[in-house]
């Protein structure tokens, strides 16, 4: 391996780009009595077996189901992975973020 | 792709990276732990993006309130990885620390590099050699990465379809 091995490759640039945030749009009505929905959105550089791996793990998903939502994440730029009361949306997002996928939160 | 870096076994899963990968991903973990806590670099922004899309103020509360939660969780899985790559074998949090790790520094890599843009093409090493070595690393922790969701998925249980 010649990159790891290569221990001078600077990780940062000298003139770093910004990051390519995408701004996707929502349509959300937030209203109290209604539940979140948890979504997460495409990115071009997590793995698709890692995302499955993430569906699995925090959400307890079979390997189908969780790969289902990822190729859902993959091909139609979003997939609703979670839904419930918002302090349970908020720590899914929280757990999706830790993980570095783009989780954001939606009311029904 | 590596040669097989992680293997299952019966106290967890086992490490073995060659000395030179070992060091250089050392090396590469002191540096992402720089960048994370200088907070400057714009592709940092990967990292906490708006999670109510439409309302600015509710996502930088959000991230007021776990924006520090996450960058101490951040730190301590490198702590964690940089404690492991002597090939001690790997619980459960530990592969927790490896892939969160690998998956942040290979994000931040593909974030600068615009690797999702449309015009986006491998750089080249006869005319780009520094961003040229900087993807040959992203896409060596994408093969560490892969190895380790491999084996780490064969540990989970079933799971449930509805």
């Amino acid at each position: 391996m010649t990159a790891a091995s290569g221990i001078a490759v600077p990780l940062s640039m000298a003139s770093p780009v910004t990051a390519p945030v995408k701004d996707p749009v929502d349509q959300t009505d937030r209203r109290p009595d209604l539940p979140w929905k948890v979504i997460v959105l495409d990115d071009p550089v997590n793995l698709m077996s890692y995302v499955t791996y993430v569906f699995r793990k925090l959400f307890g998903y079979s390997h189908a189901k969780a790969h289902r939502l990822m190729m859902q994440v993959h091909t139609e730029g979003r997939a609703v992975v979670a839904s419930g009361q918002k302090e349970k949306a908020e720590f899914d997002v929280y757990r999706l973020h830790e993980h570095g996928l783009w989780a954001i939160l939606e009311q029904d | 792709m590596p040669g097989a870096r992680f293997r299952p076994g019966r106290d967890g899963i086992r490490v073995t990276l060659r000395d030179d990968e070992r060091a250089g991903l050392a090396a590469i973990l002191e540096q992402f732990r720089q960048l994370l806590l200088g907070g400057r670099d714009p592709s940092l922004l990967r990292f906490q993006p708006p999670v109510h899309i439409h309302d600015r103020e509710a996502s930088e509360e959000f991230w007021e309130m776990a924006g520090d939660s996450l960058l101490r969780h951040r730190l301590e899985a490198i702590d964690t990885v940089e404690a492991g790559l002597d090939g001690a074998p790997l619980d459960g949090e530990g592969v927790e620390a490896w892939m969160q790790t690998l998956n942040s520094v290979r994000l931040y890599l593909g974030n600068t590099l615009e690797v999702g843009a449309a015009t986006f093409n491998p750089p080249r090493e006869d005319d780009q050699p520094r961003e040229a070595a900087r993807y040959v690393l992203y896409e060596w922790l994408g093969g560490l990465l892969d190895q380790l969701v491999t084996v780490a998925a064969g540990t989970l249980p079933p799971g449930m379809d509805d």
